[in-house]
């Protein structure tokens, strides 16, 4: 298995090159230089990405890969080593980032060229594909633990490169992710404990998965889940998300926030909540809630919001509210069946959809989320703003990026035939299957959320790229694409249609292994190009994803041919009647639409909620900001610098130190 | 062999009274500097030397008199890695003085005291007996105050004010200590001492009584909350070398070491003692970072930092004596308390060298600009492109960010300690957990450091700032080297020269007899411990 060796190196080492010409240029970056590095990020990204598709296909079936470094260091009771695995789950995870990433470099080679840094942003963006593609493959905690937080790192660096503004943000983000990351070590040390201190510490797989009813493993579990959410960005830990979202490169947010980071998450979530313990029902519900609170809350701050990447990266907030209740939904439908004494076919099948639908939506939220930010950078490229109340009118100078940012915006807020659709459907599926009062309260919230979901969306496409032309919109008609930046969001919006259309397949070939990689029985659904059944299970089919397809494109050509119809007839038409106004100004008759949204902000209820949380009450940064800081200044308060005080503490020492040797 | 161990303090001692009578005839900096620099790279290749022989144990008797009015210099595993650090990290603050100290005046005292000190340190690491420790212990300190008031103004003359009078305090309750100590045991020399205590069948009142002043009076050199308030004042007033001299190694050869020695070798009834550098440790840990946060002077900063560092290692330590003393029998406990021990020792070695790096740097940026205030300093990573590299380097290795050796330190830190929760009691817990809490506070404010001088456009301040010259350049450069480095003393191979003998004198001082199961690929380097009670190794007559 050198290929693994390959995946991560070639864009480690491709990296490294582009720095050191950086540093050799003198660190000033003729336009020569980023275009050079532009186009070495994009061969060697090309490079993993086929390295990707070649480890995918060369998977045994059912069985994972494994590789083994040399050189493994003895700590006394622990052993440090280099090992990897490949499997369903972590060649989908490589896969997919290295897809993503390969879109967003092209993007960026047009995106990025008058950036002053720009050459060090490539060589960032290759080392953070390399840090995730090493966490995928990870089969030891530490090298998992050391890839992520290397990741973390160049996500704090690559926020950096914003705006000057971006460093508090930034900061945020590394000391949330920070905290995560440690979270994790500690979860990771107390796993080890749990499994008796084995001297096998840092291998993942291979070992019998945890049962959680000591408070051992449930804090362990609880330890390394806030770190998988934290990363994800599910809430209550997501306030680094939007806080960083606003004044970071766009083409950052879409390849590490919107896409990497969720990737990443959900696959550490899937990893130990399915092959490092056998999570039990308590677990699995707040799993539940986490996420279908996720999907409720974020998705009411991101309708009021006034700035488009700041709405857009509470969307990727929301959006993981599907992946973590998907997998909450398999979690407890698995634990009540082991509490029952047994899984019967339908509970693992539905299981099995459940989970699917999860971590297919963590697919296709990195797709269209991507698209969605990308989409964007261009409106920003061209507008040079991303204040929704200063946007309107670019469909005509951004056409391509306009047809884009549609598809994106359907398949977000999962309409069919888009692949948001099916992996949502699926998840739904899951919380009928699981039928507990718990799941059907889950269900209604992220049925809600999916429509609040459109309503924020219909608010972007009219303010963004409708109506009459904003304040900041480029005088004009002309259009303003070009070739790099098209392509990279035309590839993604065709693979959110594809992956819906053909969604059976996408589920047979894509999420299928992986679910078998982590343990879940997968025999009882069927997925082929044309249906997705839960086969003998005994359940109805679930969705004909083509099928429906095929009378969708029906349909709409019929509502075509209907309008078609009425225009061929013959009607009146004249000029609006505007009481003498000078009706040829675009700035008076703008309708940005935003302030429709306002309502929902004065809802007696929310009103309060928005109050208080755009001041901060729920975000956990501030609140330990807060408190913190009242610590440290009394702290301070005692150091009052008198050497009388200090030689009192010295003596007060003294003397406690006595008692208990001497006396105790 | 055992010929050069007295050469490593009569060097430094020679230069610090060659040295002003130097100072008296040339009033140039460069022609001063240039003794103590062969002097310092004399000693580094004599630590070098003596390192090169791992497994062996150097006794010396000053003037062939031995046992018991003789002075013995005993140069084991321990007392060699301390020298090392000594050796190293005074060559490069020399170095970085070269250029640094242009701005002092009479270069000859600064050397002469630079050296006093220097001899001081490396005196009490090699010291076989109290007594002698106690007569280095006061070198080094009278040294360092004066060092400390170098500059002469209000403030740097209240730091060392303040320095002088706790630390008179300390060397009063250690000298009496080691009147108690003599009057119940009727020795001075550490291996007898422990040989009398033992036979004696442990510790009587009076003992626990001078441990308890050992334990302050060395607390508060190493800086352990509640005993560190002289070092917040007295390490920023120092200039730059000499602060990363004061914490890179004074708090450690004139603290920790002795605290180690004296805890783990010759008192005995490790389990309170352990319990009581847990504690220590641990509060040192916390209350530094929590400190650290609230400071606008970047070497105020970066002297509460010292403490919470220096709070790992004791912490990590303290367990490792509570491991061994607990471990008769028990493999498990034994493996566990030696990582313990190594985590602490590995993490004094990174604390030295990134710790005088930052002060190398803070010294840079006051060089350049003439402020050292966070808040009006920024934007200096495009002014002095080396002095930032460098800060961040050091900034990264002491936030524990993999490779940097800072972070494999703390790791191992937290999973001995997690084993000793496991294997001891569960209150270990809290210990890891503070100290993956303090991880996260010291990225944070290491983040803000280099957020604030680093980033952003230039202030006024540093507007006029430029690279700082070469020798400057150079030390931290090297530094910095070495805290990538470090990273490689987590390799076996590196370990079983360095740190593993220093483990093994300890572990063996607290009479852990069990070798590790994993037998390891040092084996060859591990003498056969199961006689070995001595305290250390071969300093009985």
């Amino acid at each position: 298995m050198d290929q693994i060796i390959w995946l991560i190196s070639v864009p480690l080492v491709a990296g490294v090159i582009v720095y050191a010409a950086w540093i050799l240029g003198g660190r000033k970056s003729p336009r020569g230089l980023g275009r050079i590095a532009a186009m070495v990020a994009v061969v060697a990204v090309a490079w993993t990405l086929c390295e990707a598709v070649d480890l995918f296909r060369s998977l045994p079936e059912g069985k994972p890969g494994f590789w083994s470094g040399e050189g493994e260091i003895g700590l006394g009771p622990l052993t440090l080593a280099l090992r990897f695995r490949a499997d369903g789950l972590s060649a989908l995870i490589v896969l997919a980032a290295s897809g993503i990433a390969l879109m967003v470099t092209l993007y960026s080679v047009r995106a990025m060229a008058d950036h002053d840094r720009a050459p060090v942003y490539y060589a960032w963006v290759l080392w953070t594909l390399s840090a995730v593609t090493a966490a995928a493959l990870a089969n030891t905690f530490l090298v998992l633990i050391l890839a992520w937080e290397v990741a973390t790192v160049l996500l704090y660096l690559l926020i950096g490169l914003g705006k000057p503004q971006s460093r508090a943000g930034a900061m945020k983000t590394f000391a949330m992710l920070g905290f995560a990351d440690l979270c994790l070590l500690l979860g990771v040390l107390l796993l080890f404990q749990a499994q008796g201190g084995v001297n096998s510490l840092l291998l993942m797989g291979g070992v019998q998965a945890q049962a959680t009813d000591r408070a051992l493993t449930v804090v362990a579990y609880l330890l390394m889940a806030a770190a998988a959410l934290a990363k994800a960005g599910a809430m209550p830990l997501h306030t680094w998300i939007p806080a960083a979202s606003e004044h970071a490169p766009t083409t950052v947010f879409a390849l590490l926030p919107a896409a990497l980071d969720k990737l990443l998450g959900i696959y550490l979530l899937a990893r130990i909540t399915f092959e490092v313990f056998a999570v039990n029902t308590y677990l699995a519900s707040m799993l539940m809630i986490i996420g279908a609170a996720t999907i409720l809350l974020a998705v009411m701050m991101a309708m009021v919001q006034h700035n488009l990447k700041r709405l857009l990266s509470f969307h990727a907030v929301s959006q993981v509210g599907y992946m973590v209740l998907g997998m909450g939904l398999a979690a407890s439908i698995l634990a009540a069946g082991r509490a029952a004494g047994g899984l019967t076919a339908i509970q693992q099948g539905v299981a099995a959809i459940a989970f699917c639908g999860g971590l297919f939506h963590m697919l296709n939220h990195a797709i269209y989320k991507c698209t969605l930010f990308l989409a964007a950078g261009s409106a920003e490229r061209v507008a040079g703003t991303m204040d929704l109340d200063r946007l309107g009118g670019l469909a005509r100078v951004l056409p391509v990026t306009f047809i884009c940012c549609i598809i994106a915006a359907l398949s977000i807020s999962g309409v069919p035939p888009m692949n948001g659709f099916v992996s949502k459907w699926l998840v739904y599926h899951g919380a009928l299957g699981a039928g507990t009062p718990l799941a059907m309260v889950c269900l209604v919230a992220a049925i809600f959320g999916s429509v609040l979901t459109l309503a924020s969306f219909v608010k972007v496409l009219h303010s963004v790229f409708l109506g009459t032309k904003g304040s900041a919109a480029p005088a004009g008609n002309e259009r303003k694409e070009n070739a790099p930046m098209a392509i990279a969001m035309v590839v993604l919006a065709l693979a959110c249609v594809f992956l819906g259309v053909w969604g059976g397949l996408a589920v047979d070939r894509l999420i299928l292994p992986a679910a078998n990689a982590v343990g879940l029985k997968t025999a009882g659904i069927s997925a082929t190009p044309w249906a997705l059944e839960l086969g003998d299970a005994g359940a109805a089919g679930l969705w004909q994803p083509s099928t429906a397809s095929a009378l969708l494109v029906v349909g709409v050509v019929i509502g075509l041919l209907v309008y078609l119809y009425g225009r061929a007839m013959r009607v009146r038409v004249v000029g609006n009647f505007v009481a003498g106004e000078d009706a040829s100004s675009d700035e008076l008759w703008h309708v940005s639409g935003t302030h429709f949204y306002e309502t929902i902000r004065r809802l007696p209820a929310l009103e309060w909620a928005f109050g208080d949380a755009s001041a901060g009450a729920f975000d956990v940064y501030r609140l330990v900001g807060r408190y913190g800081d009242v610590l440290v200044q009394r702290l301070r308060g005692w150091h009052t610098g008198l050497v009388a005080v200090y030689a009192s503490w010295v003596i007060i020492g003294l003397v406690v130190l006595v008692a208990v040797l001497a006396l105790g | 062999m055992d010929q050069v161990v007295p050469l490593l303090v009569a060097i430094p001692l020679a230069g610090g009274f060659l040295i002003p009578v130097i100072g008296r005839f040339t009033k140039s900096h460069r022609v001063t500097a240039i003794l103590p620099i062969v002097m310092a790279c004399g000693l580094l290749v004599i630590a070098i030397l003596l390192l090169a022989r791992p497994g062996e144990t150097v006794v010396y008797w000053v003037g062939g008199w031995t046992f018991p009015i003789g002075i013995s210099l005993v140069a084991d595993g321990l007392s060699k890695l301390v020298v090392l650090i000594i050796a190293v990290v005074s060559l490069l603050a020399l170095l970085f003085s070269l250029d640094y100290m242009t701005r002092y005046t009479s270069p000859g005292l600064y050397y002469g005291l630079f050296m006093l000190m220097v001899a001081g340190m490396v005196g009490v690491v090699i010291s076989g007996d109290l007594f002698n420790i106690f007569v280095f212990l006061e070198i080094a300190g009278i040294a360092s105050y004066a060092l400390v008031a170098y500059g002469t103004e209000a403030d740097e003359l209240e730091a060392s004010f303040k320095y002088l009078v706790l630390s008179a305090i300390a060397s009063a309750f250690i000298l009496l200590g080691i009147a108690f100590v003599y009057s119940v045991t009727g020795h001075l020399n550490l291996a007898k001492i422990a040989e009398v205590i033992r036979m004696g069948g442990g510790l009587t009142t009076p003992l626990y009584v001078a441990a308890a002043f050992f334990i302050m009076g060395f607390g508060l050199k190493a800086a352990m909350v509640p005993f560190h308030a002289w070092l917040p004042d007295a390490h920023p007033s120092a200039p730059a070398p000499i602060s990363a001299m004061l914490s890179g190694v004074l708090i450690k050869a004139c603290g920790v070491y002795v605290l180690c020695r004296l805890t783990f070798s010759v008192l005995g009834n490790h389990q309170a003692f352990g319990t009581i550098l847990v504690v220590l440790g641990t509060l040192s840990m916390v209350l530094g970072a929590l400190m650290a946060i609230g400071q606008g002077d970047l070497k105020r900063l970066l002297a509460y930092s010292s403490i919470s560092q220096v709070g790992y290692v004791v912490l990590a330590v303290g367990a490792g004596l509570v491991g061994l003393g607990l471990a008769k029998d028990s493999e498990p406990l034994a493996a566990a308390a030696r990582l313990a021990v190594f985590g602490g020792l590995f993490h004094l070695v990174n604390h030295a060298v990134f710790k005088s790096l930052l002060f190398l740097c803070s010294g840079s940026i006051e060089y350049a600009t003439g402020s050292r205030r966070l808040d009006q300093l920024s934007g200096l990573g495009k002014r002095m492109p080396v002095t930032g590299w460098t800060l961040r380097v050091g900034a990264l290795a002491i936030s524990g960010v993999p490779p940097f050796g800072g972070f494999w330190s703390k790791v191992i830190i937290i999973l001995a300690l997690t084993h000793m929760a496991v294997l001891v009691h569960w209150a270990f817990y809290i210990p890891v957990a503070l100290a993956v809490a303090t991880a996260v506070v010291t990225l944070v404010y290491y983040a803000k450091v280099q957020r604030s001088i680093l980033g952003g456009e230039p202030s006024d301040a540093a507007k006029g700032a430029r690279e700082v010259p070469f020798a400057m350049c150079l030390a931290s450069v090297l530094l910095a080297v070495l805290c990538l480095a470090s990273a490689l003393i987590v390799l076996p191979s590196v370990r079983a020269r360095l740190v593993d003998p220093a483990v093994r004198v300890l572990s063996a001082g607290a009479g852990s007899t069990v070798e590790p199961a994993t037998a390891s690929e040092d084996s060859e380097a591990r003498t056969p411990a199961a006689a070995q009670v001595a305290v250390k190794e071969g300093m009985t007559p």
